[in-house]
């Protein structure tokens, strides 16, 4: 009955004039983006942070939720017409989607991916709402120790489900810890790794380090490689999916939603591993594997449902802990201290409205999303066609506003163009960014537990593996790393 | 390569080390400045050494990377390069000199620029564009958001 009441408590504030148009912003650009190639989810949340500050907090929240969620439903517009994923979520899209596109069957294939997206999206917000709670009211009673401990856990986690060399992903991770570091302690006041750069003194910002890293980087390395965007010529028609198209994806899209909502839970997890797992799943589930990747529809409704699922587990560890799963998830927590909320096992009881207000704007997002993509679909079609000579420009200036209008510094500008170099390099090595992105917002709270810990243990290490929770999170992180370093042993042997 | 990049992490590595332990490393009792950065000093050059020693290890291409794998002639790498080399410089052309010329000359200069199609040389287009991102830019951040864009040399706007 709470959960009911709450939820009513939270359609008030997501049905106020502001919140109700922030949210359609949100998920309306989110779609934009999620379609358009040269900017993910992660670049285009970084980009518009700044305009969030204009609004309360739960608007902002609001809105930057409305990217990310409305980004999965647009990527698999460009999976299923285009053969190219718009952004990583729905690159398994393209196996089924875009085979039933080709053959004729694009309409039903955009219509599974939206329906799917909705029923998962929706299944996975009242699984935040059941768990979100009572894991946060469990969470209060941690201490240092244990903060400490879970943190280390998402990071060895993100290290080792990153898409490159787990090597490569700990050595980013060590980088956003260092990164993380620079400006004044957090005890002290004094400067670290400032090298007399005044700027420097607060600190590395968030905001213009990801757009670096994901927006500049992206654009630069599309210049060097440009994609060829071969817009199918069909006619998208009957996008309501027939009873055979139902019966055929009821199942794939509950197993879907199922596996999305508690892999999106995991950190490092999320839409991009659910999607694959889902795709998997079907497959072996499936009476004719040989159809997949054939125009298979559970290939599509599946994954589909399984990313936009995970997108509303994701939002539980953050919510309830108060510790990113995803680099996402990374800046939405940038964007509470931001608003001068401090995320934790208390948000749900001290800001209650930024909590159940989105909670409930994600399920009106959700309308508003099946609205946007089924009758507009026409003009996401059209929307594929411009040609990339004319988006880069865009995305540069939104860039170089963005980053300008968070202090009205020049010196972030700088900031951005540093690490997008940095991040076009990293590309080219192979080097996955987001566990720089992780390591750089938890940084700050990993080392205020960790000395916390220290200070409160009289210098006894021993506090990490007397509590039974902080014990288990680090024989878990340890196992990781321990057993992807042995697996690296077994290769060079092998070779 | 894998050697260059294992060697740059451990001197980075041991940079860090070195500039934490001048700073204060404190004790477990009551942890200093440099405590954690000597950590992640110290975790930064492992990490190098294991580079090193798994020079061998095999790269997964990230799900973003399908597709898009044209292999490019050296003309064409070159003058993708130079395309690259001179948006970044645009890039950082504006930072220098947007608190000067003020956000509307800056940014219609620049986006001219990056409008600007090298191999067709054709003006009025960008000349249009930079235009219309410049105004349309203004009014959404100046006017409507209000955002302190600098104004440099003309004041009054």
């Amino acid at each position: 009955m709470n959960i009911l009441q709450d939820l009513f408590y939270g359609f008030s504030v997501a049905f106020h004039p502001i919140n109700a148009l922030a949210c359609f912003v949100g998920v309306f650009i989110g779609t934009l983006i999620g379609v358009l190639p040269g900017i993910g989810p992660v670049g285009a949340m970084s980009i518009l942070l700044p305009v969030t500050f204009g609004l309360s907090p739960v608007a902002g929240i609001i809105m930057l939720a409305g990217i990310y969620y409305g980004a999965s439903y647009g990527g698999s517009t460009t999976s299923i017409l285009v053969n190219i994923p718009g952004e990583a979520a729905s690159v398994v899209t393209c196996l089924d989607g875009n085979q039933m596109a080709k053959q004729g069957r694009a309409g039903p294939a955009l219509g599974i991916a939206a329906f799917g997206s909705f029923i998962a999206g929706t299944l996975g917000l009242v699984g935040l709402m059941v768990m979100a709670k009572p894991l946060a009211t469990f969470a209060v009673a941690f201490g240092p120790a244990e903060y400490f401990s879970l943190m280390c856990l998402g990071l060895s986690l993100i290290t080792y489900l990153t898409q490159g060399s787990v090597v490569k992903g700990l050595a980013m991770a060590g980088l956003g810890l260092f990164l993380s570091l620079i400006g004044q302690d957090i005890v002290t006041g004094k400067a670290r790794f400032t090298f007399g750069i005044y700027e420097l003194q607060d600190g590395l910002g968030l905001v213009p380090l990801v757009m670096g890293l994901f927006g500049i980087s992206e654009v630069l390395s599309n210049l060097i490689r440009p994609e060829e965007r071969a817009l199918l010529k069909t006619k998208i028609r009957h996008l309501l999916p027939n009873k055979e198209d139902w019966r055929q994806s009821a199942l794939p899209i509950g197993r879907g939603s199922l596996l999305g909502f508690f892999l999106g839970i995991l950190p490092g997890g999320g839409a991009i591993i659910a999607s694959f797992v889902s795709y998997a799943v079907e497959k072996r589930f499936s009476r004719h594997p040989e159809r997949f990747g054939k125009g298979a529809i559970e290939g599509v409704a599946g994954p589909e449902s399984a990313n936009n699922s995970a997108t509303s587990g994701a939002f539980i560890p953050l919510f309830s802990l108060g510790i990113p799963s995803n680099v996402i998830m990374a800046l939405l927590l940038g964007a509470l201290m931001i608003h001068g909320v401090r995320p934790g096992p208390l948000l749900i009881m001290e800001h209650p409205e930024i909590f159940w207000g989105t909670v409930a704007s994600m399920y009106v997002g959700n309308i508003m999303l099946l609205i946007l993509n089924l009758p507009l679909i026409g003009l996401w079609v059209k929307i594929l066609k411009i040609p990339y000579r004319v988006l880069f420009p865009l995305i540069l200036l939104f860039c170089l506003i963005g980053s300008y209008s968070i202090n009205y510094n020049v010196f972030d500008i700088f900031v951005m163009i540093f690490f997008g170099l940095v991040g076009l390099g990293f590309r080219y090595l192979d080097y996955e960014p987001a566990p720089l992105v992780l390591a750089f917002v938890l940084g700050p709270m990993l080392e205020q537990n960790l000395r916390q810990a220290l200070i409160l243990s009289d210098g006894s290490p021993a506090i990490f593996v007397t509590k039974p929770l902080s014990a288990a999170c680090l024989a878990v992180s340890a196992f990781l790393l321990f057993s992807a370093v042995f697996r690296l042993i077994r290769k060079k042997n092998k070779s | 390569m894998k050697n260059v990049e294992g060697q740059t992490w451990i001197v980075l590595g041991i940079g860090i080390c070195l500039y934490a332990y001048r700073m204060d490393l404190g004790t477990f009792q009551d942890p200093g400045v440099g405590f954690v950065a000597f950590v992640t000093g110290i975790f930064l050059a492992a990490v190098g050494i294991l580079l090193i020693a798994f020079s061998g290890e095999p790269i997964k291409k990230s799900p973003g990377e399908i597709g898009c794998e044209n292999p490019a002639s050296g003309s064409l790498i070159l003058t993708r390069t130079f395309k690259v080399s001179y948006t970044v410089a645009l890039l950082v052309i504006y930072a220098f000199v947007l608190n000067h010329l003020g956000y509307v000359l800056t940014t219609f200069a620049i986006m001219f620029g990056l409008f600007f199609d090298l191999s067709k040389r054709r003006f009025a287009v960008p000349l249009w564009a930079a235009f219309l991102t410049t105004g349309i830019t203004y009014l959404v951040f100046e006017v409507w958001l209000k955002s302190q864009l600098p104004r440099g040399i003309f004041p009054w706007w």
